[in-house]
């Protein structure tokens, strides 16, 4: 056999341009965000429900501002008005444009579930991240907290909290030196917003503990820290950024438990403080005249189970789009 | 076991002694007394009340003095219905607020294990989505809703279930329990869908079907009792939610139970009352917690109680 039987110039033809094509990468590499997106995109109900929430914070945001009432104006020979042209939701007792105070509550509701999940967020990240990083007794010392902390009965504290802080916060209030915006806010909001902090953070801290054990036995920590990185850079930049899908998820899922325990609180009458109103307080005032004026429930109260329902369901959503493994 | 069992009680009865303290130091480093609410008191009158509810001393001694106090079981005189002792108090009311809870705590784990089951069963038909949205609205929608809504519509409109309720009927039970154990029910729902989804997955059910069993043998025998293990330890979480629930359930209907008693003390600054609830529920709820604890781990062997 000689060498130009085997390799005969005549065999070989140059490729053509769509047999080329075969040979190039089929598709352009997909990002975490990007490939989560594109899950997140084809279910239906959580994109359904995230048109839901868009569209209530959106009327949350500028409906009191196109509305021809302010949510504490008393229209006085309107009083228990049921829905009609001037007032779409009715009035209160006082002659209050329900529709506007619905929207007010609305907007209290979800500020509270993001600022407190916001809260919890940083709380619970810090917490968790530390004591999965550092390990060893530091880690036994604040697990031991979190279980207690978990075994306590919340809902018992924050009533109790939520009565202790009232004084405190009001004379912080009163005082010259407190930021203008935490007057606007109420001593009940704030109290709410501490509450929620304080108590609601440990699922939090013992996920993101549970992901950081992992974690961090992982090479690029290691590589990190031959490189002379610090504990903090460590955390912050390498650990806590790769963990970040499940801490949105868990900060999603917060919002409507927030939501839920302020309506809660509001109902009990030891939420936001009179005239302001949330969708807990407006279903507690309407609960006054519900024989004779059961409009006056319908509309808070549908609202706050329309808002908690799509964040649900988004949170869901969002969990089986973020991490696929933890899909149920 | 007994050395698991010890230990979970003494974190219990941690838990237990943290929360007392904190409920004290909360309670009594809050400014503003009781006294000062609806009327102008002397100064003098105002000294003799806090004698006599031992206010005047310093924080400390009122703590050791109470601490004493509540291992024998006093937890003081109410301050707003005086003359009355907060363990009277409790006595009283909490057999309506216990009543409900088992009602509802028995209507949530029943109907929810059968739906659960029914769904995970009926995978991906028409039962199983119905199910799945009623019990998605039911842990959406929060329990006073529940309750006032059901209210208007069976109670005022169309007058098949009291309104205000004692507890004496069977029909007054209808309308509270249905509004405690809607969120409890839907929850064990969706647990039990999925554990039994997991559990009829497994070899054991498989070998189970070739063994010639019946699919009700297979069901029962085989699925459920491994099925049923998360629900149990949804058990503690579910009692904390059934007598939280019940401050705002006993108070739409008018149960005379002690969590719309609790609600009231708590506007009302009853220092002795609210801290004698509050020490009291949080007892219930945590040996409700030990108590599952020690259970779930009787029912699945396959945790290592040494551990």
């Amino acid at each position: 056999m000689n060498k130009s039987e085997i390799l005969d110039n005549k065999l070989f033809m140059p490729a053509t341009e769509s047999e080329k094509a075969t040979v190039e990468v089929m598709r352009p590499s997909v990002g975490y965000w990007k490939d989560a997106w594109k899950r997140l995109r084809t279910n239906k109900v959580a994109m359904g429900s995230l048109i839901v929430i868009l569209l209530v914070i959106l009327a949350a945001i500028i409906g009191p501002m196109l509305s021809p009432y302010a949510y504490d104006q008393i229209n006085k020979g309107s009083e228990n008005l049921s829905p009609n042209a001037q007032h779409i939701f009715g009035t209160d007792s006082l002659g209050r444009d329900l529709f506007t105070r619905t929207m007010i509550g609305a907007r209290i509701s979800i500020s509270v579930g993001v600022v407190a999940a916001i809260m919890i967020s940083i709380i619970g990240i810090l917490y968790g991240a530390i004591s999965g990083f550092l390990g060893g007794w530091v880690d036994i010392v604040m697990m031991r907290i979190v279980d207690i902390v978990y075994s306590i009965p919340t809902i018992l504290i924050v009533i109790l909290l939520q009565v202790v802080l009232k004084n405190p916060i009001d004379k912080f209030l009163s005082s010259a030196n407190a930021p203008g915006f935490l007057k606007g806010l109420g001593v009940g909001l704030i109290s709410i917003f501490f509450v929620l902090a304080l108590l609601y953070w440990v699922d939090m801290a013992r996920i993101v503990r549970g992901q950081i054990l992992a974690l961090k036995e992982q090479e690029y920590v290691l590589a990190a820290k031959v490189l002379g990185a610090g504990s903090k850079d460590i955390i912050l930049k390498h650990l806590i950024p790769n963990c970040i899908g499940q801490i949105i998820v868990v900060a999603t899922l917060k919002i409507p438990e927030a939501i839920f325990v302020e309506s809660f609180l509001s109902f009990i009458g030891l939420g936001v403080s009179i005239p302001m109103a949330s969708l807990g307080s407006l279903s507690q005032a309407a609960l006054k005249g519900i024989y004779s004026y059961p409009y006056m429930l319908i509309f808070p109260a549908a609202t706050i189970s329309i808002i908690i329902l799509s964040m649900n369901l988004f949170g869901d959503g969002l969990r089986d789009a973020l991490d696929p493994r933890m899909k149920k | 076991m007994a050395k698991y069992i010890l230990k979970r009680l003494l974190v219990s009865l941690l838990t237990l002694w943290i929360m007392f303290t904190l409920t004290f130091f909360l309670m009594h480093l809050t400014p503003g007394s009781p006294f000062l609410g609806d009327k102008k008191l002397t100064p003098e009158i105002l000294a003799n009340l806090e004698a006599k509810y031992g206010l005047d001393k310093p924080i400390l001694v009122q703590y050791e003095k109470y601490a004493k106090n509540v291992l024998t079981g006093d937890f003081g005189e109410s301050i707003t219905l005086a003359g009355q002792d907060v363990k009277d108090i409790i006595v009283r009311k909490f057999p309506y607020s216990l009543k409900l809870g088992l009602f509802s705590s028995a209507i949530a784990i029943l109907v929810g294990t059968v739906l659960g089951t029914i769904s995970a069963l009926k995978k991906n038909t028409g039962t199983d989505r119905a199910i799945m949205l009623i019990v998605t609205i039911g842990i959406a929608v929060p329990s006073f809703v529940v309750a006032t809504v059901s209210m208007v519509v069976f109670g005022v409109k169309f007058h098949l279930f009291p309104t205000v309720s004692h507890l004496d009927t069977l029909s007054s039970y209808i309308l509270p329990g249905f509004a405690l154990s809607f969120f409890p029910l839907s929850f064990i729902t969706r647990l039990m869908r999925s554990s039994m989804l997991d559990v009829i997955n497994q070899d054991y059910i498989r070998t189970a079907r070739a063994k010639g069993l019946s699919d009700r043998m297979v069901i029962f025998k085989h699925g459920l009792r491994n099925g049923i293990l998360p629900v149990v330890t949804y058990a503690g979480p579910m009692v904390a939610g059934v007598l939280t629930g019940s401050f705002v359930i006993e108070s739409i209907f008018s149960i005379p139970g002690l969590g719309s008693s609790f609600v009231t003390s708590i506007t009302a600054k009853d220092y002795p009352t609210v801290m004698g609830v509050t020490i009291f529920f949080g007892a219930v709820l945590i040996f409700m917690n030990f108590l599952v604890d020690i259970i779930y781990r009787f029912v699945d062997p396959r945790i290592n109680i040494t551990k």
